[in-house]
Order: structure tokens, then sequence, then C-alpha cells
């Protein structure tokens, strides 16, 4: 068996060189017409610029990697440096001197102090400026899938083929527990991973995609401590909540041009969506099924309720995330749990029967849920 | 009781005729879809767990959400504004307001500043809106079928201006212009180049009513009619309450002068004389059947009645029997009756006026100090236009929104005549017949998409206001001429001008700035002040040569021809419009197609049934067999038949308007005589007439006038009995805060299906189109059931508006497996889609018919696309625009009904939660009730005992439809009363 396997190995060996060697031929005719394609001046050799960008060639003692800061992907915490696409997309439009300006001496603190280490000579930072071109125009690759529970999933099928073959025609194991145990662990496992998923269909908690712009609301609600309906003022009349228009970041952008974290990169952006009549195009982050009618109105002015509690601590949140599971069980809950304003707001003496039992102690609150919260047709119309 | 019966198939049982049709229906004619078969069922089951199972590990679609860069002020996403603006088709003029949901217009409601229709609207107006999203609008200028742009038309056209040989005129042909601002542009344009020659052409002419004012009054006026200050209207073949002049002003009117509501006792009594059975006849107290032909000789009769009392010499006439009693009944409420006709006859509309003359009702019902600006076209004025077309005098003519060829067609003289204009320009935000005919076709905006202002009478102004950009490259006619006249500025700034100069100055603004009185006039949308027209008095006429040629009776054994705008279509100008074309006719219940209604005994006569094709000179049409036509009668509604409309109204029907001609210089719209035989074809038409049959139970409940100040109850007798029965195992309902219901007057409403289309508007209500509607799949969550009862040659017709009870004992919640439909906690029978698995078990447990299942899907909400079943266009993008975004659109395979407008409930309750107050009554509107403009629907809280409908709920004329199911129905019905004397009718 061992020997067949490293046979096997052999051919497999014989095959990727042949491979390798058709690959290399394709490549370099490729190369060359594409040289004969383009005759005038240099090209930059994108692999060097691409080894280059990743630290594989030294880009001076003490440096960091360029994707040490700009990175590939996004990641769960923020990272304030402006991303390798976007790096690549201005970089793209400039000329070899000044993207040499801007790479070595460089304005501003953050990338004064970084950047100071680097040491690359002119051919450098053609090439590197050449696959930066490159990423602008082709962009960012997918980013390679982690190991999650299908990958579970499928290993727990195997183990518990493994367990049947055993248990009919292999026979090692003495002892059928084994074989019993192992299947009723694997499907129960299987199936609450089956029922979760499903469960999971068309929600999304925990979303936290990647924005155009690194806004921070914990920079803006947090640090600085700015009314949610600043900015979201719609909440308090409207169904919903409402992105600012740009012209409301000027307000304070029209000064603040220089983030502590993010430096100067992020909040151009803002200012260049205002002054060139560019659209900011975010990602929505909390989703409702379109045969959902939910008002912010409702339950921020007339409810009283606090952004957080839907919406999560938002003001700690660097990248903004979808804390709660938005489904229609978890707003029933809330529903059955939330006391009404009663008293205080006279729309609700309408409920006479309601305030007699509150006068006479029949009861000390009033759920929403008693008032008919939870009717179908209150959300879905 | 009266024993009411559905259609003539419930009057004459041994015919089974409905069922044979019915079955007779191909299943497979729809769409491919219903191609599927079981195995297709278990292949899309299959690969929907699969795809199901694979979305899982996959991302969800990304969606975007795009901040306005500078917020306007205004605009609160989620919210909708209302702006003031104006409808007006060339027909009737309303008062609006557009609902505007994220820079979209979605409905269209009428302004309750309007005193003429108290923010009401019609059918026409509330589908109208649905023209903006119309894919076949034209969108771009053409030269010649190739595209242009506007600047070198402009400098065409100039140059063509500039060097204009004076000889020959260059006419503008446009509707009745009832704009000040665009009046004086006219003016302005034609002082610049003076061989311009404005003329006026009516889609549906109405030229011999003012030429009758004309020869008595020496104006040619359409006088203001009041037939809320009437007690006796006489109607002869005009259909008021549908299409005759202003129909939404007048069905309030009349409804106002009818209500037996708010202790009013006293009721407006109305007649009809008429050959086709109208909306309008259907209404009246007492209908008589009268040949077309015969109508100048019974007005002639009634005048010679009653000019005989006033002592005047007249040729005497041997009277019919009807009109000798309404002769009567006329001289007991002089200065308080009103008579009207509609036909286009000179002689019979002087008739008409010497009688209201007689009758002493000029200056109290009819007023002619305060005349009306619509239809000024007049029919010899574009006959002599096309003579001097033909001559060859004109050297261009620009049709402004009109469509000659189409609706006046003239046997074929009209398109040689415009041949023979070298230049011809289509202004038309519509495909027409006439653009065809065209070199320069220059597209014009929706009128939700352009500036105008209004005069209806003098001294009320209103102005007409975009609620959108333009969708499509179009630009305004008047802006057209602005540009080759070369004045300066928009049209918008020529407006406010014309207003700071006129109106303004009127004394109207009461010491404002203009600007802020122009803001205040926008807002409102409507302006009222002084009329500034002098007084009309009458002239005196001799009309003695009329009645002496109108001494007998004509109708012999001939076939006459009446044709007539129906409540949906009208003139056919916005015949493409999916809504208005799923709309059924009031009377007939037949949508998508026009026909050839015929009297029942006609029918017998020559064997004709229903849908059997039969060839009126020429034109083959299906029969209808109609109760209460006159008996040598047939009629056809014109507004079908468009050959370039579009795609919806396109090969719809037939044209009967090649059948017109000129009579006496008016386009006479009754034929004296024409040839009628079968085809030997039959034809399947779309009618919703015998579906949800309720077998003849007491639904419609009615009495007299005496009968009711005898006994408030009278007719409704039954509902105390059945009262007393009542017993239940069910538990009640507890209604802690709200408890919704709706009161539906019988008695007020006129059955226009205005509620209709404002349903459909609101709630998304899709259209399903010719096919499905044969096959009963009709979806409107309202109706407007019509029952006949007594002789069909001349039945009385009662009408009942069906929705969604709302039954506190609901049937339909008991029998879903999934809960899907069940009780609110403020009584509203709820419905939840998502939830919903299509068992139809509620459909079919429901004793009121009103659920509707979603067959196919509509209006695009599917994935699957060979689901989808569109017969107009309503899944294409631009025409889902128009869609409410806060209601679901369903999909196939669910239930619907009426929700009460529950968006509309929840919206109004959040902004009374909002302000801290209790919700007033009235402040919630369902949409029905809000479009109807006999407001014979009321919608409030049964919880509040002061709320209007608690106070109807006490009428004695209240009862529940089936109530002796003890289903609980929160929808109550008011019991129908006729102003009729049951021993002393009229025929």
């Amino acid at each position: 068996m061992v020997k067949t396997l490293s046979g096997s190995l052999w051919r497999g060996e014989k095959k990727l060189k042949f491979f390798f060697l058709c690959f290399a031929l394709f490549y370099w005719a490729g190369f060359t017409t594409e040289a004969f394609a383009k005759k005038q001046g240099p090209q930059p050799d994108v692999k060097v610029g691409e080894r280059l960008f990743y630290g594989l060639i030294p880009t001076g003692e003490g440096s960091n990697s360029c994707v040490s800061c700009h990175a590939m992907y996004p990641a769960d915490s923020m990272n304030w440096n402006p991303s390798a696409i976007e790096m690549a997309k201005v970089a793209a439009e400039m000329d070899l001197a000044t993207f040499k300006e801007h790479l070595l001496t460089p304005t501003g603190a953050m990338r004064e102090k970084v950047h100071v280490k680097y040491q690359l000579d002119d051919e450098q930072l053609f090439h590197l400026q050449g696959y930066l071109a490159e990423l602008a125009d082709t962009g960012v690759k997918e980013q390679p899938i982690s190991i999650n529970k299908l990958l579970i999933f499928l290993l727990l099928g195997g183990l518990m083929t493994l367990a049947l073959v055993d248990i009919f025609f292999t026979k090692k194991i003495p002892y059928k527990a084994v074989h019993v145990l192992i299947i009723i662990f694997g499907i129960s496992f299987q199936l609450k991973i089956v029922a979760h998923e499903m469960i999971d269909l068309g929600r999304s908690q925990d979303y936290m995609p990647d924005q155009p712009i690194k806004f921070s609301h914990k920079v803006h609600a947090g640090d600085n401590k700015i009314d949610c309906l600043y900015c979201h003022s719609n909440a308090d009349e409207g169904k919903s909540a409402g992105l600012p228009s740009a012209g409301l970041c000027m307000n304070c952008h029209q000064v603040v041009r220089n983030g502590s974290n993010s430096g100067q990169f992020e909040i151009a952006k803002v200012v260049d969506a205002y002054e060139n009549n560019k659209d900011i195009e975010w990602v929505r982050i909390h989703n409702l099924p379109d045969h959902v009618f939910f008002s912010h109105a409702q339950h921020v002015n007339v409810g009283k309720r606090e952004c957080q509690e839907c919406h999560g601590e938002v003001e700690n949140m660097h990248i903004l995330k979808q804390e709660n599971e938005l489904s229609m069980g978890w707003c029933l809950d809330c529903h059955k749990k939330t006391n009404v304003d009663f008293l205080d707001n006279d729309y609700y003496k309408t409920f006479e029967a309601l305030h007699k039992d509150l006068a006479e102690g029949v009861r000390d609150s009033i759920q929403a849920a008693d008032i008919g919260a939870n009717d179908c047709m209150k959300c879905h119309h | 009781m009266k024993e009411y019966w559905r259609s003539l198939e419930d009057l004459l049982p041994e015919e089974d005729a409905s069922q044979e049709k019915k079955s007779s229906v191909v299943l497979s004619d729809t769409s491919e879809s219903s191609k599927n078969t079981r195995r297709d069922f278990l292949k899309y089951f299959g690969f929907s767990i699969a795809s199901a199972a694979v979305l899982a590990g996959c991302e969800r679609p990304v969606k975007k959400a795009i901040p306005y860069l500078i917020q306007p002020e205004e605009i609160r996403p989620g919210t909708a504004n209302y702006y003031a603006s104006t409808f007006y088709d060339g027909a009737e003029m309303v008062p609006i307001l557009v609902k505007v949901r994220d820079g979209r217009p979605i409905k269209i409601e009428g302004n309750d500043l309007c005193q003429m229709t108290g923010g009401s609207a019609s059918a026409r107006v509330q589908a109208s809106l649905l023209n903006l999203y119309d894919e076949s609008r034209p969108a771009q200028p053409m030269l010649d079928g190739n595209p242009i742009r506007w600047e070198d038309v402009d400098a065409k056209l100039s140059e063509t201006l500039a060097a204009w040989d004076t000889s020959k005129e260059f006419v503008i042909l446009t509707p009745s212009i009832i704009s000040p601002s665009t009046k004086k542009l006219l003016k302005d344009f034609s002082t610049k180049y003076p061989f311009v020659v404005h003329e006026t052409f009516d889609a549906f002419s109405y030229s011999a009513l003012r030429e009758a004012y004309q020869m008595s009054f020496a104006q040619p006026i359409i006088p203001a009619f009041r037939f809320d200050q009437a007690k006796l209207v006489v109607g002869f073949n005009a259909d008021f309450l549908g299409t005759w002049l202003q129909p939404t002003a007048f069905g309030r009117q009349y409804a106002s002068a009818r209500k037996l509501t708010d202790g009013q006792r006293d009721m407006m009594r109305h007649v009809q004389f008429e050959a086709t059975m109208t909306l309008t006849g259907s209404n009246a107290d007492e209908r008589v059947p009268m040949p077309a032909v015969d109508e100048a000789y019974y007005l002639a009769a009634l005048y010679a009645q009653l000019a005989k009392e006033a002592g005047i010499a007249v040729t005497s006439v041997d009277a019919p029997q009807a009109i000798v009693k309404v002769a009567d009944e006329l001289a007991d409420a002089k200065g308080k009756s009103l008579v009207v006709s509609g036909t286009n006859d000179s002689s019979i509309q002087r008739l008409v006026v010497e009688i209201n003359y007689l009758l002493e009702n000029i200056g109290k019902t009819i007023l002619v100090d305060r005349p009306l600006n619509l239809f000024q076209g007049d029919d010899k004025a574009f006959d002599d236009l096309l003579t001097r077309m033909e001559n060859g005098n004109v050297g261009a003519v620009m049709f402004w929104e009109t469509n000659p060829v189409y609706q006046a067609p003239l046997q074929g003289r009209t398109e040689e005549a415009i041949k023979k204009v070298p230049l011809r320009l289509a202004v038309q935000s519509q495909q027409t017949e006439t653009a065809l005919l065209c070199n320069y076709q220059l597209p014009a905006p929706h009128f939700l998409e352009r500036w105008d202002d209004t005069e209806l009478v003098s001294g009320v102004y209103t102005l007409t206001q975009p609620a959108i950009r333009p969708l499509f490259k179009t630009r305004s006619p008047q802006e057209n001429l602005m540009a080759w006249a070369g004045f300066e500025g928009s049209y918008y700034d020529y407006i406010k001008l014309y207003w700071k100069e006129n109106i303004y100055s009127l004394e109207l603004a009461k010491g404002k700035q203009f600007e802020s009185f122009w803001k205040v006039s926008l807002r409102d949308g409507i302006v009222a002040g002084n009329p500034t027209s002098g007084a009309t008095s009458y002239q005196g006429a001799d009309i003695s040569a009329i009645v002496k040629a109108n001494a007998a009776a004509t109708s012999g054994n001939d076939l006459e021809l009446v044709l007539y705008q129906n409540v949906p279509v009208g003139d056919g100008t916005l015949a493409n419009n999916p809504w208005l074309q799923e709309l059924p006719e009031p009377v007939s219940r037949v949508c998508w197609d026009n026909y050839v209604s015929v009297s029942p005994a006609f029918a017998a006569l020559r064997g004709w049934t229903q849908g059997d094709v039969v060839n009126v000179n020429g034109i083959e049409l299906p029969v209808l067999v109609q109760p209460g036509q006159a008996r040598n009668t047939l009629s056809v509604a014109v507004g079908y038949g468009r050959s370039n409309a579009g795609r919806v109204a396109s090969d719809l029907g037939k044209n009967i308007y090649p059948l017109v001609e000129l009579s006496n210089g008016h386009r006479a719209y009754v034929i004296p005589k024409v040839e009628a035989v079968a085809t030997g074809s039959t034809y399947e038409l779309a009618a919703t007439q015998s579906h949800h049959s309720m077998e003849g139970r007491a639904l419609v409940r009615e009495t007299t006038i005496a009968d009711y100040l005898a006994n408030p109850a009278s007719g409704n007798e039954m509902h105390e009995k059945v009262e007393k029965l009542h017993t239940t195992l069910y538990h009640e309902h507890e209604y802690k805060g709200h408890h919704w219901g709706m009161v539906i007057d019988l008695n007020s409403c006129i059955g226009c299906n205005a509620c209709v289309v404002a349903c459909s508007a609101e709630n998304n209500v899709p259209v399903v189109g010719r096919n499905e509607v044969r096959r009963s799949h009709e979806m409107h969550w309202i109706r407007l059931d019509r029952y006949y009862a007594g002789d069909s040659d001349n039945p009385e017709v009662v009408r009942q508006p069906v929705m969604c009870q709302h039954c506190d004992n609901a049937p339909c919640e008991n029998v879903c497996p999934v809960a899907a439909t069940n009780h609110s906690s403020e009584g509203i029978n709820q419905m939840a889609y998502n939830r919903c698995i299509g068992t139809r078990y509620c459909n079919n447990n429901c004793p009121y018919k009103v659920r509707r299942f979603n067959w196919y899907d509509y209006t695009g909400a599917d994935t699957i696309p060979n689901n989808r079943v569109d017969p107009a266009g309503m899944t294409l993008d631009l025409k889902r625009m128009v869609l409410n975004p806060d209601v679901t659109v369903r999909a196939k395979g669910v239930i619907e009904k009426c929700s009460m407008c529950i968006q509309r409930i929840q919206d109004k309750k959040l902004n009374a939660k909002k302000d801290g107050r209790q919700l007033a009554d009235g402040e919630i509107k369902t949409a029905c009730q809000q479009t109807c403009p006999a407001d014979a629907i009321t919608f409030g809280d049964m919880n509040d005992p002061n709320s209007k409908v608690s106070k109807l709920l006490k009428d004695a004329r209240q009862y529940g439809l089936l109530e002796e199911l003890h289903t609980l129905p929160s929808v109550v019905y008011l019991t129908k009363v006729r102003n009729k004397d049951k021993n002393k009718t009229l025929s």
C-alpha cells in the first residue's frame, strides 16, 4: 500500500514537471507577444514589484513590508492605513517622480515616521509602481477561504463512513459501541450544523463588511461624543435612520482634515466626494427583508429606545458590525419585555381598559405586546 | 323582498351558458408556465433545496446605501411628500395632490382644498399616474424617423418660421386650453409670427352645447351645473356621473343632494331617459329606455308641455306618458330642477336650454355667469380647418396633444387633409395615430413632469407643478414655442410672470409680497378669487321650428347606434393604461374590450347570445346583452381599437370613431341607421359579471323614500331578526384600544369605480390581463357588485362595493393551516404574505369571496422567471417605479386581500404618538374613502363613541353583509333609498 502511494506520488511529480514545462512555454509565448505588442519604453517587472510589495526583496533596513500596513484584505480589527487597492489606485495615477516623492519623502506625521526607513532605487520604484498599477487594474484576488464548518462537516462525514466500513467490512475495532458512538456523535453534530445554517439563512449577525471609507463610530460617537441623532437625524422622524449626507460630514471636516488614527487619507475621500460630486457607496449592514416594515421613529421617538439596544455599543466599534440577529423572534421577545410609556404619551389614552387596570393596580406596567405590537400587520403590510 | 338577478344567465336558468363558456377557456394559452408539470415542480423543489444549501455557504449580495451629497431640506428618506398639482387631460380637470416617495410619484389624490371636488378624484385621474411610467411614451425627438437633438429642432424650426411664406397658415391644433398662461403665450407667439393660427380640437365633442348657449345667451358658453342645488334632475342620454363634462364634481354634488345622513331627510330625485344603460342611468330613481333618435322628440314634447303651461304658443306635441308625468314634476320644482342632455346635437341642446329657462333654473342650478372653460372646440371650425388644409392654405400643422386622425377620422378626410400639409409636427406625451403622419415627433412630458396653470372657471386658478424630473428627452409644447420664438426664460418663469401681472394684482394676495403669494399658491395648488367675467343674460330664442320638426317620434324598426365614452377609457386618450383597461366597466363589468350592447328583446329576436360576433357597418364586435338597453339601440364605447397607442392599448377592442360623421356641423355620436349581422364566430369577453355569485341572498337592501321616512328601518327589517338570533361558541374578541370599522352608504355610492383604481395604486394590486380575467383571476381588492331587479327590458339596478369585511368571527382565520391570516388586536383580519403557503382554504371558506390568489407572478416579485404572467408590462423596471414602497409586492402562490390600508393606519397612528396626542376621528382615510366623490365610505374607530363611524352604526339603515352567518363583519352597509313612489311610476 505504501509502495503504491509513493508510486502515484512519483507519477504525480512527473505530471507536475510536464505541466510546469507547458506553463513556462505558454508564459514565455504570452510574454513575448505582449512585449511585441507594447514596443515603447522599458516595461516594469511586475513580479519584482510584487516581491518588493510583500517584502520578499529587502526594502531598507528595519523597514516593514508595504503589505504589512497596506493590507490586501480587510481584517476584524481596524487597519487605519489605506488598503493595498486604495494605494494602488492612487499610485497608478502618478508619474515616477511623484511616486518616489510620496513614497520616500512623504508628508504627514504617520507616514514620515514609517516611510523614513525605506531605501529603494529608481528601478525598484519603477517595478513597484508597475505592480501597483497592475493591481489597480485587475483588483484584489478573492480572499482565500479559511477552514470553516464545511470542513468539520465533511470530516465528520468521513469519520462516520470509516466507522460504517469498519463495522461491516474491516472490523478492526472490536467494540461496536465505539462505532455507534462515533455515528451518533457525528450525526447529531452534523444536524446541529445544518440547523444553525438554516436558521441563519437570510440573517447576518456579526456582519462586518469593509467600507469605502474607514469611518470609525468609536472615534465619532465614542471619543468625540457626537450624538447618534446628529448624523442619523431621520431616526427620530422617519422609518429609516438615514445616512448623513457628505455635506453634513463637511460641517466638521471643513476644519478637521487630519485624523488622529487615519491621517489625511480617509478624510480626503469625504472632501473629494463632496467637492467633486462623487457618491459614497457605503455597504449596508443592517438589512431587513422586503416584507418587513420597521420604523425607527416608532422605536426611537415614541418608544424612547436607546440606539444601542438594537445596534450594540456602536460607540465602541471602529468597524461597524451587526450586533444582534435581527430575527422576528428577537423582535417579538423584546416587545414582550418592553414597557410602554403609557402614562406620559396621550396617544395611549385610547386604551381605557388598560389605564383602569393600571389605576386599580391589577397590573403595574403595560408591555408593547399588550397593545398589539406583535400583530402580524404591524410590521408586515 | 325584491328578487335580484346578477345577469341574464341568472334570469334564464335553463340556458347554462356561463358554465359552458367557462369550460371552453383554453388553459394553456396564458403562458409557458402553465406547461409546468409535476416533474418540473420536483425539479424546482430539488433545485431550491440544493440552492438553499449552497446559499448557506455563500455570502449574501452586498447592498449599497448611498446618501445624498447635500441633503435637500424637505426630503426625508422613507417619508412621503405631497405636492399640489392639477390633472387635466383635455377633458376633465381635477386639482390633485401628488404623493412623492424618495423622488417618485407613487399616488395621486384629490386636493381637499378644492371645493368642487372636495379631495376626490375619478378613476381616470387616479390611473393617470401610470401613464407617467409608460414605456411606450415617445422618448426623444425624431425627424422623419431619425433621432434629432432638441438644439437642431430649434435651429431648423426657427429658420423655417423666419423664412415663412406668409400666405400660408401655421396651425397649432390644441385641446381646449384652460391655462391662462398658455393662452397668453399662444397670443404672444402669434403676435411674433402673425401667420400662426390657433385651433381647438376636443377628443370628444361638446360643440352643440356651446352653440345652444350662443343662440339663447349670445355667448358660446358651457355654464356651471349645480346638481346639489336641484331637487329633481332629469337626464337625457347624459352620463354626468361617468363621463359627461365634470363627472368627479357632478358625482360629488349628486351624492351630497341624495344623502340621508346627518339628519338630512330631503333627497333629490333623479329621472333618466336614455338609450344605453349608463352608469348615471343605473343610479336613477326611475329610468326610461328611450331610442336615441327620439331624444329630440321627447324633449320637444317636454318643452311643449312646459310651454303650454307657461302660456307660450307652440306646436302641440303628442307626448309620451313618461314625459307628461315628468313635465308635471318639473313644473312643481321650478328653480330647483335641472334638465341635462349629453347628445352633441344643436336642436337637442337648444331644447334643453329653453326647457331650463322655462323652469327658471338659470342662475340657480345652471350658472351662466361662471362658465366652464372646458371643451372650447367647435366642430364647424374644425371642418373649416380641414377645408383650408385640403385647399393648400395651411403650410404647417402642429398637433399639440391632439389626435384627430383617431378621434375624428371623418371617413379618412382628416388623414387626407393632413397629408396635404407640407410640415407636420406631433407634440405628444403619448403615442398617437396622428403622430405617424408627422415629420417631426417632439415628445412632450407627462403632466407630472411639467409646469402649467389652469383657470377652470373665471377666478379659480390652479397650478400644475412637476413632481419628478422628465424621465425622457421631452420638452413641453410651451417651451417649444418659447424656444422657436426666441422668448427669454423658461415656461416656469413665464407662468410666474403671468401670475405676478394678472393674478397677484387681483388683490388675491391681501398685502403679501409676490414671492410669498406665489409660494402659498404653489403649496395649496389652488387660488380662489373673484370671477372677472361679465354677466350673461338670456337673449330669447325662437325654437318653435325645432319643436315643429320634432313633433313626432322618428324611431321605427331601424337599428340605431349610439357611441359613448365608457367610464374606464373615456375618449381613448389615456387608453394605454393597464389600470384603466383592467377596470371593469361599471354596468357591464367587462374589461379589456369594447363590445356592442344590445337589448335582451332584440338579442332574442335575432337569436344572438353574449359573445356572438356581429358586424356593425363593417366593424366586427362581440355582443353584450344589456338589460335596460332601448330595444332597437346598439351601443359601442369609443376609445378602443387604437392602432398606435403603445404596448397595452394597441389593437385592443375595435375603433368605432370611423362611424362618426358631421351632422349639422357637429360630430354626431348617434347614428340613426346601421346594419348589424351575425358573423357566426364567437368571442369571449373578459367579464367579472358572473363571477363570485352570491346566489340571490339579501345583500343589497333597499327601500323607498316614503317608507324610509315612515320607518327608518324599512327594507332592513331582517337586521333586527338576525341580531336576536346571534349566539356563538367562540370567545368574543376584546379590543382594548382601537376597533377599526367601515360604513358604506349604499345610498351615496354611485358606482364610479374610482375606489378600485385608488386601491390598486395604493396597495400594489397586480394587473392580470384579459385572459386571466376570463379565468376569474382578477385581483382587485375592492369590487362593485351590480345587481338587476325586475323587468329585463327596464330593470332597476343596485350596486354594492365589497372588500374584505374584516369579520370578528372570520371564517377564513379558522381554516388557515399556517396561521397566515389571523385577527389583530385592532379588529383587522390580517394577512401575512410571507407566511402564506397558498392552500387557498381561506379563499374557499370566505362567504364574501374577497380573497385573491396570486396564480402567477404579475408584478415581478418572484425570482423564478417562469412564474411570470405580464400582459401589460407591469414587471418592467419603469412601471415598477409606481409601486408603493410601504406595501409588500406579492409573489406567486400567496393570498392577498383588503388590509383596510393598514400602512395608512400605522402612519397616522405614529404621527399621533410622535405628537403625544390621541388620534383624531377622520384622520385616517383609506385609499378608497379618500378618492370617493360621493363620500360613500366612512372609516374610523368603532371603540370611540364620538367617531363618525360609531354614529352611523346607530343608523337604523345599517346591516352587515350576510349577517345571518354571524361573521360579525367590521364593514357595515346602509340601506339604499330610492326616491320613487311605488304607486305612481313613470312608465
